[in-house]
């Protein structure tokens, strides 16, 4: 998300150079090559159209190519929300501010408000793109049971489902962004996990789905002026 | 028609110019910002189709040079960036619309018939001249002749015939439903539908389906494939009233589907094209919704592309005698009872008033004149009473400090529903008409809340 002072102040400007400028310039040149292959082909299905029999029997191999370019675009504009996610600048923040922002209901506690350097609206998007998919596991069942855990470098936010049924190989539609709509959100949820250095483990439990998110706690800042 | 095809990709370029053709059009070429300026002078293009990255300048500069001809030239931007305020930018400049690389060439189809059909009329009719406002008291179905009403109506003509998202702003009350239908109304879609929807008013769990229909099977219950209001605003206007209540999921969505024009129904898989002009309001501050993270930055800049406020009635009271008679019209239309005109200090009064609820709440005092007066007129006594009765002078907004709220008196006897009725009325006036504030106060959903108005016919 971007952050906006006044109602009219300006756009702010594209963030120069750096990865997120790179997955931008990567779409874009992706996006032209597609677009000459798609008009080709719309050009193409017309004009065999035009000419049955011989042609007709062609158009359908035509359409296939321009489904799968139709898929392929829609790809490529995962290159922008990934180019999102890298260009946020990493804030203090904890995992009961995100699950607050995020609205998935954690108890206070002291791992809650363990601070991390964290991207925060990519992680929020995460989190709420992961609860919903744990949700949806177990759809009228009872409130979500959500736990934060402190370990040595890290912490880690539990999220479990406690009814339903779980599919098999969750993990998998966090990995591939096709097959399915929601992949890709949830794709993109890993990625912005990732991108601070954290983890995202999506298992079955027993029949039931337990996400398991973890993110590094960043080092104390040495103390000035202590004694080598 | 004749369209003028920039782009710097020879492959791309060479392509559109022949599915330009295809389609039945003429079609020229352009490789650059300088080859686009030089094709100006010696063509008159109906729409200029320009890829906003070129190499010899940005395509917005083909927006501006279109525009500098004085061509009457629409201008589809085509943005491989992926980028949000790019084509905010470009639509802000002048383009008429967008398109998102890679092409569509369904889209590309669309936008240009629609185009042809509006160019065709053009020329086979003289081109249509509004009335002046001024005169005419108003645009469309929106009453007004104060200087910032006619500022509204002067912006709101401009950005009727481009395709820009426009954001409506101002207090309860103000109209601002009323001003989206004049945007449709003055629009090349306006023989297409136009649809409202209330973003607090849909239970939170129904709303995605509602915007974008469901399939047979998707969930419990969903016996039947329906449409939403995507499918059903196809070639018009939708309208999301009190945008600032979607669910953050749902805004995820809504962003997605505005930035790729398609969306797929609930439990579906299919891709569907979306055709339609996006009208939102709000009368809530934005700005704080965005700063407090209930409303994601991005979609307020996507939708926010043209702002559009509109004033409070207590800044333009010089309108008040006007609407009054406005009113009164529609009621007499209705009623017949032999009403023509208001007694001078009855109009007095009301132009006295500062009106917290605004032009819907001077629509309903007007109409509680009219029942308690005798024609022809409008009587001073009538207003008077009207005025007090609403409680306006007890029932100032105040701080939210719940000890100084003034009480709702309530007899012994008086059924339950007449004591929420007045209830929820008198809340709604301390709190200038933010139905969530009221919500909250009552302690009910802002959902119940609209189910109140609409079963009490508090709102139209």
């Amino acid at each position: 998300m971007l952050r906006v002072e006044k109602m009219d102040e300006a756009l702010p400007p594209d963030r120069p150079g750096g990865v997120a400028a790179a997955l931008g310039t990567l779409r874009h040149a992706l996006a032209d090559p597609l677009s000459t292959a798609g008009l080709k082909l719309e050009l193409l299905e017309r004009r065999l159209a035009a000419v049955p029999p011989d042609g007709s029997s062609q158009v359908d191999r035509v359409r296939g190519a321009k489904a799968d370019l139709a898929a392929a675009g829609r790809l490529i504009d995962l290159l922008s929300r990934l180019a999102s996610i890298v260009g946020e600048t990493p804030a203090e923040t904890s995992v009961g501010d995100l699950c607050r922002a995020a609205g998935v209901p954690l108890e206070e506690d002291a791992a809650s408000r363990t601070r991390l350097l964290l991207r925060r609206l990519a992680s929020v998007d995460a989190l709420r793109i992961v609860a919903s998919f744990v949700r949806s596991q177990d759809p009228g069942g009872p409130p979500l049971q959500v736990r934060a855990e402190t370990a040595p470098g890290q912490v880690s936010l539990w999220i479990e489902a406690l009814g339903g049924r779980g599919e098999a190989n969750p993990e998998r539609l966090f990995h591939l962004p096709r097959g399915e709509e929601r992949a890709e959100d949830l794709f993109l949820a890993r990625a912005g996990i990732e991108s601070d250095g954290g983890r995202l483990q999506v298992v079955e439990r027993e029949g039931r789905i337990v996400a398991l998110l973890s993110w590094p706690r960043p080092a104390p800042a040495a103390d000035v002026g202590a004694p080598a | 028609m004749i369209v003028l095809v920039v782009e710097d990709e020879p492959g791309t370029r060479e392509a559109l110019v022949e599915l330009v053709k295809e389609l039945g059009y003429e079609a020229s070429a352009a490789g650059s910002v300088a080859e686009a300026g030089a094709a100006l002078t010696r063509l008159v293009p109906d729409v200029c189709i320009t890829d906003l990255g070129l190499p010899d300048g940005d395509g917005l500069d083909v927006v501006r040079a279109a525009k500098a001809a004085g061509h009457d030239c629409d201008v589809l931007v085509l943005t491989g960036k992926g980028s949000i305020l790019a084509a905010v930018e470009a639509m802000k400049a002048g383009a008429h619309d967008f398109l998102l690389k890679p092409i569509k060439t369904a889209q590309l189809a669309t936008a240009l018939s629609q185009l042809s059909e509006r160019h065709e009329e053009a020329r086979g009719l003289l081109p249509a001249v509004l009335p002046d406002p001024a005169v005419a008291g108003g645009l469309a179905g929106m009453v007004g002749r104060s200087a910032p009403m006619l500022e509204v109506f002067r912006l709101l003509t401009r950005v009727a015939r481009s395709n820009a998202p426009v954001m409506i702003t101002g207090e309860s009350g103000t109209g601002k439903e009323i001003a989206a239908s004049t945007v449709h109304l003055l629009s090349r879609r306006a023989a297409r539908p136009f649809i409202a929807v209330n973003c607090g008013a849909i239970s939170p769990t129904l709303v995605e389906s509602e915007l974008f229909g469901h399939e047979k099977g998707a969930f419990t219950g969903a016996d039947r494939r329906r449409a939403g209001t995507f499918e059903m605003a196809h070639g018009g206007t939708l309208f999301l009233d009190e945008v600032t209540e979607m669910p953050p999921e749902l805004q995820v969505k809504f962003l997605r589907v505005l930035e790729t024009r398609t969306f797929r129904r609930v439990g579906g898989s299919e891709e569907l094209d979306m055709d339609i002009r996006l009208v939102a309001s709000s009368n809530r501050d934005l700005v704080d919704a965005v700063r407090r993270e209930t409303f994601r930055a991005d979609l307020f800049y996507r939708l926010n592309v043209f702002p559009l406020r509109l004033p409070p009635l207590r800044e333009r009271k010089e309108d008040v005698p006007l609407l009054a008679t406005h009113f009164l019209s529609q009621i007499e239309e209705k009623e017949r009872r032999g009403f023509s005109s208001f007694e001078g200090p009855a109009l007095a009064a009301l132009s006295g008033h500062d009106w917290p609820g605004n032009v819907r709440e001077l629509r309903n005092a007007i109409h509680r004149a009219y029942v308690l007066s005798d024609p022809p007129a409008i009587q001073a006594e009538a207003a008077e009473a009207v005025l007090t009765d609403s409680g306006a002078a007890e029932l100032r907004p105040v701080a939210g400090d719940e000890g100084t709220w003034p009480a709702v008196p309530v007899r012994v006897g008086e059924t339950l529903q007449a004591v929420e009725k007045k209830l929820l009325t008198a809340t709604l006036f301390a709190v200038k008409g933010d139905k969530r504030v009221a919500a909250e106060l009552l302690g009910v959903s802002l959902k119940t809340i609209y189910n109140k108005l609409k079963e009490y016919q508090l709102e139209p």
